[in-house]
């Protein structure tokens, strides 16, 4: 046979013949292999290693199996895991020994590869619709809920409100009296108001489209302008609100208005539900790599039941408010979300009767988002 | 633990294929209260382990091994509604098996897990390819990612998936778990850096809640 010849007969074997073909020294060492190999046992392994089929021998045939003519070999298929037989017979050559492996399932597991790989898949699929089936239930429930309470909660102050008209447009009162009922009404707005405001909020939040304006912003100026704005509503119960100055200058990458809003819910919380001549403490300080705030009350406190269900929508406490003063029940539900975005946490401690601590943390490395 | 008697029916309907048995079985489980880690630990896993078992020894054929698992993803679809109505606290979980790797049963449990502890999961299935995973990473920015390895070979895969997570993001968490550490791919993990190595789904919700 001329070269040229030879060589194509060594190229067929070696990249397209369906048959396993080992060359070995005289001692049965494996020196190289074809191309089919890696079909039935897998793709060679990273880092030049051989794959399992040649670990599974050490690297060498048994001289015992080579000298009788003919062997088996068990292993197993690494992208699979299915089990491989192979029927190998030997023949003697100039420099050793060739092997000759038959296996004649391969179509087989090739199917059986796609079957797992698509049955894979519509699993995963069906999972993922699961999920997102059991989220738009929960929607749901939230957005009736929702309906419930928005009428409850409006139709109260919205029947004070056409109450009152009807008693100012009918007769002619003196204007105390008209003062009076004009600041109901007020008030009666105000808090239907307010609670649209928190529902608009909540659906913002809970449609995931809440996104952060981030700004590098001075925290404690930023509580202190909040103090100030509340101070007003402090002043009528005769509370007095304390900040104390951090030692050093606390800058972080924040959505103020946002963070401003948490500061509005915990203080304005602590003026609803403190007794008159009481004092509330707010502190702002720097603890490893977060800026805690914590704003304390000496109001009427929280049971502790109540403390684990806080920070949940429409979670109304047994807690009352001391001074007639109305509660959504969204609030402390939207400052904890608020407060997540910028990868914080919220908490709060309470003894009952004896008052309140909230609190919120920040990290001072503001990543993601 | 499950009362062994009632294992046993459950284990030889999964070997023989019948599904209806299988999932009939695990409804009544549900009605009579138990909670879903126990029926993933006490019955899935245990009966999927011991299916391995029967397969590595020649016991039973792949097609039978395939088939139980398939069933049992199929079963864990009933208890999906109840494993997603957990209320969420604002985690996120990668759960991958690393390319070359179709076994992805045990791996889906560990999403489930994160899922009952209220982290919300990602489960991007078996034979992930490293880039994939990388976009995913990078999309998503989990808090944490986890890759599972059922086939001790491929090890080498999970070790390059590591290794290009972590030169691609600093700091990222991994866990790894999965059948093939049973065989002694600890000692290969133990040698990587920042990964932990988590051995059931007990450690891992200890871990994790």
């Amino acid at each position: 046979m001329n070269n040229q010849k030879t060589k194509i007969i060594e190229s067929y074997l070696n990249d397209r013949a369906s048959i396993v073909i080992i060359y070995l020294d005289k001692d049965g060492k494996i020196i190289t292999f074809n191309t089919y190999i890696e079909q039935i046992a897998g793709k060679k392994q990273l880092n030049g290693q051989f794959h399992q089929l040649v670990v599974d021998f050490n690297g060498k045939f048994n001289i015992n199996d080579i000298k009788s003519g003919s062997g088996q070999l068990l292993s197993i298929n690494t992208l699979t895991g299915i089990p491989i037989t192979l029927q190998f017979s030997f023949f003697e050559t100039r420099d050793g020994y060739i092997a000759i492996g038959e296996h004649n399932v391969i179509e087989l597991e090739k199917m059986n590869v796609s079957f797992v790989q698509l049955s894979n898949e519509l699993n995963n699929l069906s999972r993922e619709l699961i999920k997102k089936n059991t989220e738009l239930k929960k929607l749901n429930d939230l957005k009736n809920e929702f309906l419930g309470i928005a009428a409850h909660d409006i139709r109260n102050p919205a029947s004070l409100i056409s109450g009152y008209c009807s008693l100012l447009a009918n007769s002619n009162m003196n204007q105390d009296k008209q003062k009076q009922f004009l600041e109901i009404i007020k008030s009666s707005g105000d808090s239907i108001l307010k609670l649209i405001n928190d529902l608009l909020d909540v659906s913002v939040i809970e449609s995931g489209n809440l996104r952060l304006e981030r700004a590098n912003t001075d925290v404690f100026q930023l509580i202190k302008k909040n103090i100030d704005r509340n101070r007003f509503f402090a002043d009528q119960k005769s509370i007095q609100i304390n900040l104390f100055k951090p030692e050093e200058l606390l800058i972080l990458n924040i959505d103020s208005a946002k963070i401003d809003q948490v500061l509005d819910n915990y203080i304005s919380n602590a003026i609803k539900y403190s007794k008159n001549n009481t004092t509330i403490k707010v502190i702002v300080k720097k603890h490893n790599d977060e800026i805690i705030v914590s704003v304390s009350d000496e109001g009427v406190g929280i049971k502790k039941y109540d403390l684990s269900k806080l920070f949940q929508f429409f979670s109304k406490t047994d807690s009352e408010t001391t001074a007639g003063e109305s509660s959504t029940g969204l609030g402390l539900a939207i400052v904890k979300k608020i407060i997540n975005e910028h990868n914080g946490r919220v908490w709060a401690e309470s003894v009952l009767g004896k008052g309140s601590v909230f609190y919120f943390s920040l990290p001072i490395k503001q990543e993601y988002n | 633990m499950h009362e062994n008697k009632a294992y046993t029916n459950y284990l030889n309907a999964l070997i023989n294929g019948d599904k209806d048995f299988c999932t009939l079985f695990i409804q009544n489980k549900i009605e009579q209260g138990a909670d879903v880690k126990t029926i993933y630990v006490d019955y899935f896993q245990e009966s999927l382990y011991e299916i391995g078992k029967l397969w590595e020894n020649n016991k039973i054929s792949v097609a039978t091994e395939h088939l139980a698992t398939s069933i049992t993803e199929r079963l864990m679809l009933i208890l999906y509604p109840q494993i997603f109505s957990e209320s969420k606290n604002g985690k996120n979980v990668i759960i991958a098996c690393v390319a070359n790797e179709l076994h992805q049963v045990g791996a889906k449990m560990v999403a489930d897990i994160f899922e009952l502890n209220q982290w919300n999961s990602y489960f991007i299935g078996s034979n992930t390819p490293v880039n994939d995973l990388i976009k995913f990473v990078d999309e998503k920015k989990p808090d944490m990612v986890g890759l599972s390895l059922s086939i001790y070979f491929n090890i080498n895969y999970l070790v390059q998936a590591i290794n290009i997570l972590q030169d691609n993001f600093k700091n990222i968490e991994l866990i790894v778990g999965g059948q093939a550490f049973k065989h002694g791919g600890e000692q290969a993990i133990s040698r990587l850096k920042h990964v932990n190595y988590i051995d059931s789904l007990y450690a891992l919700e200890k871990m994790i809640s």
